[in-house]
């Protein structure tokens, strides 16, 4: 392969990547957002459910922790709060040590949800990995640990320090 | 996977019975079996050690994790994914509740 040549496969493969990369973000979202509408869960966003995934289904978490795990305002996250208490998926405790300390965690219901959302994210890795052998999977592993650190690193330039992972995609949808 | 139905321990000593814990497996079982019994609207009955939860009972996926969030909140255990993937049996969950309170 001559010079000229390879640089321009380079290219079109580079770009291929990147389009498929882009696909998979919106797609994945979309996948989700669609499972849910037709699911047992219809009445949650998709941002609601990593609200949920956020507070997780065992111990109490208090609102500033749950705000800080999503990259959201303590103000942002009560009005979401709210409407996740309307809907029965959320319950509110005030600490018994602490009176002005309040916690938030999974009502049976809102555990449900998070089990089931968990389910479908099981499954979609599932899908990917099955049909590679050993090797495949190691390598695909290792290069998507590696794009999930170059990402972070991308994310931390622009985020004042926030915690990575505390990406909320449509908070206004909360 | 078989549930014990003697009041032995793993020596093959009797267990008194009183000193039995609350959470033996006869017990988790029978707990267990009210459980399914209410999530399918079956009676207890139909239900063994060796049922098959899948292929033997109508358990859906929802009502699975609808009896996984229950069974931890009853015996204050954490119930992971993995684990749930692994039981095929009613004795399978007896065997994975029993484990995690001991």
């Amino acid at each position: 392969m001559r010079e000229g040549e390879r640089g321009t496969k380079m290219d079109s493969n580079e770009k291929d990547f990147a389009e498929s990369l882009l696909r998979i973000f919106d797609n994945v979202l979309l996948t989700e957002g669609m499972a849910l509408s037709k699911g047992y869960f219809s009445d949650l966003s998709i941002a609601e459910l990593h609200t949920l995934n956020a507070i997780g289904p065992y111990d109490a978490r208090t609102m500033t922790e749950t705000a800080n795990i999503l990259g959201i305002t303590v103000g942002t996250l009560t009005v979401a709060i709210d409407r996740l208490v309307k809907k029965k998926y959320v319950e509110r405790q005030r600490d018994t040590k602490d009176r002005r300390i309040v916690r938030i965690s999974l009502t049976r219901q809102g555990k449900l949800a998070y089990r089931m959302h968990s389910k479908f994210h099981r499954v979609l890795v599932k899908r990917i990995m099955d049909p590679l052998s050993e090797q495949e999977k190691e390598i695909l592993t290792k290069t998507v640990t590696e794009i999930d650190a170059f990402v972070e690193e991308q994310y931390k330039k622009y985020s004042n320090g926030q915690h990575y992972k505390k990406i909320v995609r449509d908070d206004t949808e909360v | 996977m078989a549930v014990s139905k003697n009041k032995e321990n793993k020596d093959g000593a009797k267990v008194p019975q009183n000193s039995a814990s609350a959470d033996n497996k006869e017990a988790i079982f029978d707990t267990l079996t009210d459980m399914l019994s209410e999530l399918l609207d079956m009676p207890k009955t139909n239900f063994a050690p060796d049922t098959m939860l899948f292929e033997d009972l109508p358990l859906d996926s929802l009502q699975l994790y609808e009896l996984v969030v229950d069974l931890e909140t009853r015996y204050d255990i954490h119930i992971s994914d993995e684990a749930i993937e692994m039981v095929q049996t009613i004795g399978d969950v007896v065997e994975m509740i029993f484990n995690a309170k001991n």
